[in-house]
């Protein structure tokens, strides 16, 4: 059926590999942003331990 | 100590030692290490190409978020059973860093369906499911912050989060209660040996690194707390005859 079917077409269909080529950008983009997030909570933690080490230490004295 | 809690619970007493600081310090550098193992070394997917590498960061992301909201799970439950503020503190830490890594993984996800499914975005069940996941822990968190009473913060966040924690199962298993477009879950078994090891490398350094930021934001919750008025004991129901 297949071989009718490209017959009357004149030439084969061409059929999609499904491979994806490059890509590259969104691979980097997907590290850049996870960096950040992964940084910026990071830093947050840490600094917001920092404020309220201050906060008490300024309420006691 | 409250760092011990995150410690204890996940690695054991070899690493309770560890300050909170050395296991960020740990989990970051391993994270580094695995990504750049993943982004150089690892070889690329037959059919994905370069593309999979997005996976060495996003299903890592993924465990260590679904664990973290299950650790809060464990936490609310803890609550309700032995009414110690601590483990209320423990929930935020530990749902904090959940929502972090959900909205994260739903950030990462959405680039890699861009040029995989041809779209950012897709109502499929397993995004839909994250979705509803990163906006149920989110609205606790922001709910916790209306409510200045700590005892019945904790109660209600409590409840909310047993609640909202349904949805952690299913979004696990989305990929094979209904037809989805996601892949089904990943682990050393369904993929192939060449990308195991820094797969491997990034999950044990996100839970390193989540493990001492918890630790650390566990310390902050309590100590404002603490510093803050003293709670009023637990509302002990009255005898119905008590005050005849």
């Amino acid at each position: 059926m297949n071989r009718i079917l490209i017959l009357l077409q004149g030439s084969a269909p061409v059929a999609p590999s499904g491979e994806i080529v490059g890509g590259w950008e969104y691979v980097i983009a997907v590290y850049i942003i996870s960096a950040l997030v992964y940084g910026g909570y990071a830093y947050s933690v840490f600094r917001r331990d920092n404020v309220s080490r201050s906060a008490i230490k300024e309420t006691k004295s | 100590m409250a760092h011990s809690f995150a410690t204890r619970a996940l690695i054991g007493s070899s690493a309770e030692r560890m300050k909170p600081k050395t296991l960020v310090g740990v989990g970051g550098a391993l994270l580094a290490a695995g990504s750049l193992w993943g982004l150089t070394f690892a070889p690329a997917e037959i059919f994905m190409g370069d593309v999979y590498r997005i996976f060495y960061i996003h299903v890592p992301t993924a465990w260590i978020g679904l664990l973290m909201l299950t650790a809060a799970f464990i936490c609310a439950l803890s609550y309700l059973l032995k009414g110690d503020l601590k483990w209320d503190d423990r929930l935020e830490a530990t749902m904090e860093a959940g929502v972090v890594l959900s909205a994260l993984l739903t950030i990462q996800g959405s680039i890699w369906a861009k040029p995989t499914w041809g779209v950012w975005w897709n109502w499929d069940p397993r995004l839909t499911t994250t979705a509803i996941l990163v906006f149920a822990f989110a609205g606790i968190l922001a709910l916790r912050t209306s409510l200045k009473e700590p005892r019945r913060r904790a109660m209600v966040s409590a409840v909310a989060t047993i609640v909202a924690a349904a949805d952690v199962p299913l979004v696990y298993f989305s990929v094979r209660f209904w037809n989805s477009l996601h892949q089904i879950q990943s682990s050393p078994e369904t993929v192939s040996a060449a990308f195991v090891w820094p797969l491997r490398v990034n999950a044990i350094a996100v839970l390193i690194l989540m493990m001492g930021l918890i630790s650390i934001r566990t310390e902050t919750i309590a100590r404002l707390r603490e510093a803050g008025s003293e709670p009023p004991p637990l509302d002990v129901p009255q005898p119905t005859g008590a005050n005849q």
